[in-house]
């Protein structure tokens, strides 16, 4: 396969008076991780909303393969070879979690002229056998029957990664995939993300686990109030002064600075979810990490993260 | 191929056994209580035969919102501007224009479902609930439309829609007219069950459970949307042409806004996600109708005829807060909570 | 020159009641992304009992004031019984929902007072003449209560803390309440005050549109096209579009055969829908992801 070779000129975004992207210009076109960070509200779900055709831009253009997917309907940049997560889970709740990815292999079948309508059908067996086996990738084998509703949220979060994973994407825009994982499971995907990435499909990783960014990143490009901070390796992200006062801290730690005050957030808001029925009723919020993964995953997490960041990050190139 | 694929593929084989025989009980009840109707309705207070045609012409212009409405979240209040569509197409070619009844037919089928294509390539456009107010305005516009036109009779309508004779039998009574309608119903019933089983439906659960996710999946949302709408509207027009034919009079009323809220509470109270919904709610609305007409003749005269519409409303609602899923749906769950126990104690004293 | 002065100025008038009607419903959808289908029926109710009361002999004010508070009330109770308990439905429930509660206040106006439509005297006998026009003053009645209401409405939504907070609710739910605010309880003010502007839409109207228990669907049906106009959530637009749809009728009653006049409503609502769904008023806007 051909790597992606991704261009973004000149991208504006606005809502009201808000630039949540502002004159952002990156180009990618060399594979592998491309990791993009910044503080909560800078603006990276928008260019993942508009690289996958959910927002409009307000001016600029994003090219894939010198091809214009702004402006195309998201089925369509679907198809030209771009799949996503979403950082708020948009699981198919009412399907079983083969069916889940099952969803996308019989859009892409049934895209095929002639055949059309049909092929599904007949493929049948074959595009089930494909979505079990990407399941048996991200440790979901024994589980294909299941309501995707009754999973805890880390295994919905393997399944949504498995579904955007099924049309073979060039490229895959993951939107904090880690969020909410216990240790086990947030090293487990971070290990796929890896191996899809060598595996020739470029992958653009939106996360808050530094540790994790910097480690399976190839690129490191910073975002702040919708521009563009700083990009470079993950090494010269960190070696970057701006960087390192803005956000990082002076000890890059697993929730350094730029996480406390969204943490505290967010702890308040599954607080409200637990104990205010109505708060529950609003998916938004309901499909937030939920209680008990969180708790595991910060009794898990040792205060100090040393070993952790000692451990050798990839070769870097 | 691995032991656990090979483990896999045997358990799907045992898995598919169970479903069929799961998916054929339902089909076996309901040919079953389809036969029985004649032989109770014709027999029992409260219901006539002409209550059970009734019934199952409900029933099918109503089993058009189980993927529409259930599967892709979209409300349509323009079911009765489809029917009617049917039921005009129906008198004015068989009655002016000296068709026969099927091309007739298929003819207002084809014209609804044309209709709501090109409906469906404009409203779909944008996501959100404004096929609701659309559909309402169409029907609204479509009933004034009927009482104003020539072609359609004004007022008074299109009278002496001749009765039907398939393979030369004259369906002279309301008892052979009924097993016209079960037969159709039961046709319908399997084809939007077969729709929605497949992976279209399966496309449409995904467009009515997380949208951008569908989309970023490589579904035209629009294009599914627009499917189930046409589908709604071919099968409200097939109902349409079978009630011209056996009320043998078609006018404005016919596609009363009145109607399409029937439909859609029919299809509501029923079980909006399942084909077996409509079925029960055109059973539970018919009765009721019955119920209040035999309890408050003279109120029911006093209103115009609607007193009923307080019922419907009342069981909407409370269906909606207490059974979201609808009397069949609610039905089903419990079935399968008992057949689950049952399994649960067998595998207990297995043990 | 004159007449066409004439139909526009008593369209404005009327135009300005729709105005309220569809000011509620955008706000309800603002706030609650339900587009409420009993909100006709509000404006029924202010319209019915507000004729019933003052064909009694209870003095006009105090008969408005129970019309009124007698729509509210229900407002209140439609989202306290149908709306409220409905935890966890999706839009598409909660709109069924509506639509059930319609029924249900229609079908009871029409068992407690039957069919009959009922006629109520101006407030205020007498014409405005102006350049040729003669305008019932009952339209001035309607423009300065109209008035008022935005007015109200606007200082509600910009000055006071409800009002903040229901734009936050609006904006965005899950934000606002991590601030601690509700969107049940806005939710429930937001309908009161739907039906509140409904019932006063009503009692305005009543004496030029002797209103029956039916009149709830049309006058609905004028409240949609106004806010989708507007672009179905936006407050402003929907009073624009409430006083164009007005006119419009005004124009297609003085030079269109009767009975046309609400089919020209609802083919706008229809064309509006088909063309530019997210409304003549304003640009689209973007679902958050
Ligand atoms: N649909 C929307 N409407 C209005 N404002 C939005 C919308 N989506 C995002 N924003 C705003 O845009 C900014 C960037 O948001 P976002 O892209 O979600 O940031 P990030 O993903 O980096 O946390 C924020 O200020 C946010 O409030
Ligand atoms: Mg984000």
């Amino acid at each position: 396969m051909t790597e992606a070779r991704l261009e973004i000129i000149d991208l504006t975004v606005r809502f009201g008076g808000v630039r949540a992207v502002d004159g952002l210009s990156l180009s990618h076109s060399q594979g592998g991780v491309l990791g993009l960070i910044g503080p909560n509200g800078a603006g990276k779900t928008t260019v993942l909303n508009v690289l996958s055709g959910a927002a409009p831009p307000t001016s600029g253009e994003a090219r894939l393969n010198g091809r214009r997917i702004t402006g195309l309907r998201a089925d369509r940049i679907a198809r030209a070879g771009v799949a996503r997560t979403f950082q708020n889970l948009q699981t198919f709740h009412s399907l079983s979690v083969l069916h889940n990815v099952l969803v996308p292999l019989e859009a892409r079948a049934a895209a095929k002229p002639v055949v059309g309508l049909f092929a599904p059908l007949l493929r049948g067996g074959q595009l089930r056998q494909r979505a079990a086996d990407l399941l048996g990738r991200v440790g979901m084998a024994d589980q294909l029957d299941t309501p995707v509703a009754s999973l805890p949220y880390g295994a919905r979060r393997r399944v949504e990664v498995a579904r955007a994973l099924a049309a073979d994407p060039r490229l895959v825009m993951l939107d904090e995939p880690l969020a909410g994982l216990s240790r086990a499971e947030s090293d487990d995907l971070a290990r796929l993300i890896r191996s899809v990435a060598d595996s020739g499909v470029t992958v653009l990783l939106v996360e808050h686990d530094m540790v994790a960014v910097m480690r399976i990143s190839d690129r490191v490009a910073v975002l702040e109030q919708g521009q563009l901070l700083a990009d470079g390796t993950p090494a010269e992200v960190q070696a970057d002064e701006r960087v390192r006062s803005a956000y990082l801290g002076d000890e890059l730690d697993y929730d350094p600075l730029l996480h406390k005050g969204d943490k505290r957030a967010e702890a308040a808001a599954r607080q409200r979810v637990a104990t205010d029925p109505d708060a529950a009723a609003d998916p938004g919020l309901a499909a937030d990490p939920d209680v008990a993964a969180d708790q595991e995953a910060a009794a898990d997490r040792p205060p100090q993260t040393t070993d952790r960041r000692r451990r050798e990050p990839r070769a870097q190139q | 191929m691995t032991a656990d694929t090979m483990r896999h593929e045997g358990r799907v084989r045992a898995d598919r056994l169970r479903a069929t025989a799961r998916l054929l009980l339902p089909y076996a009840v309901f040919l079953a209580i389809l036969l029985l109707v004649p032989a109770v309705f014709t027999r029992v207070p409260l219901y006539t035969m002409g209550n059970g045609v009734y019934m199952a012409i409900l029933a099918i212009a109503a089993l058009g919102l189980v993927p529409l409405t259930g599967f892709a979240g979209q409300i349509s209040l323009g079911q009765a501007a489809f029917f009617g569509t049917g039921a005009y197409f129906s008198a004015i070619l068989t009655v002016k224009s000296g068709l026969p009844a099927t091309p007739a037919a298929i003819l207002g089928m084809a014209t609804a479902g044309a209709a709501a294509y090109l409906f469906g390539r404009y409203l779909f456009r944008v996501s959100g609930h404004y096929l609701a107010l659309a559909t309402l305005g169409l029907g609204l516009v479509l009933t004034i439309v009927a009482s104003q036109l020539e072609i359609t009779g004004g007022t008074a309508g299109v009278v002496g829609v001749p009765s039907l004779a398939p393979f030369g039998v004259e369906l002279f009574d309301d008892v052979s007219y009924y097993y016209l309608v079960a037969a159709v119903l039961l046709v319908a019933v399997v084809v939007v069950d077969g729709l929605v089983r497949s992976w279209l439906g399966r496309s449409l659960t995904a467009v009515g459970d997380a949208p951008h996710a569908a989309a970023s999946s490589g579904i035209d949302i629009a294009a599914r949307k627009r499917l189930a709408f046409v589908v709604a509207a071919v099968l409200a027009a097939a109902a349409g042409s079978l009630y011209a034919h056996w009320a043998a009079y078609v006018d404005h009323h016919t596609m009363d806004l009145l109607l399409s809220l029937q439909l859609l509470i029919i299809a509501t109270v029923g079980g909006i996600r399942t084909v077996w919904g409509p079925v029960v709610g055109a059973f539970v609305v018919v009765t009721l109708l019955q119920v209040s007409q035999e309890l408050f003749p003279e109120l029911s005269e006093r209103v115009g005829g609607q007193a009923e519409i307080v019922l419907y409303g009342l069981a909407l609602i409370l269906v909606l807060l207490f059974l979201p899923k609808g009397l069949a749906g609610w039905a089903s769950d419990v079935i399968q909570r008992l057949t689950r126990a049952r399994a649960g104690a067998d595998e207990g004293g297995a043990r | 020159m004159a007449e066409l002065l004439q139909h526009v100025l008593t369209g404005l008038g009327t135009g300005a009641s729709y105005a309220l009607v569809g000011l509620g419903i955008a706000l309800i959808v603002q706030v609650t992304g339900v587009i409420n289908f009993a909100q006709g029926d509000f404006v029924m109710l202010g319209a019915l009992s507000f004729a019933l009361l003052a064909g009694a002999g209870v003095h006009p004010v105090l008969a408005a004031a129970i019309s009124v508070a007698g729509a509210m009330a229900v407002g209140a109770l439609v989202n306290l019984a149908v709306i409220a308990p409905a935890r966890g439905a999706d839009h598409t429930r909660l709109i069924i929902l509506t639509i059930g509660a319609s029924i249900v206040i229609q079908g009871t106006a029409l068992v407690a007072v039957g069919t009959k439509a009922r006629f109520t005297p101006d407030f205020t006998p007498g014409e405005l003449r102006l350049a040729g026009v003669n305008l019932p003053l009952q339209y001035l009645w309607i423009g300065g209560a109209a008035a008022v209401m935005v007015t109200g409405v606007w200082l509600l939504l910009t000055r006071t803390l409800l009002g903040r907070a229901m734009r936050a609710v609006a904006m965005d739910p899950a934000a606002s309440r991590l601030v601690g605010i509700s969107p049940r309880r806005m939710s429930f003010a937001v309908f009161t005050l739907a039906a509140l502007l409904g019932g006063i839409g009503g009692v305005m109207l009543a004496p030029i549109q002797a209103p029956d228990p039916q009149i709830g669907l049309a006058l609905g049906l004028k409240g949609f096209t106004a806010a989708v106009v507007g672009g179905l959530d936006n407050p402003a637009g929907a009073v624009a579009g409430g006083l164009l749809i007005g006119v419009l009728e005004g124009l297609a009653a003085g030079y269109l055969p009767s009975g046309y006049k609400d089919a020209i409503v609802y083919g706008l609502l229809i064309a509006v829908l088909l063309t530019r769904p997210t409304g003549l008023l304003r640009t689209i806007a973007v679902a958050r992801v």
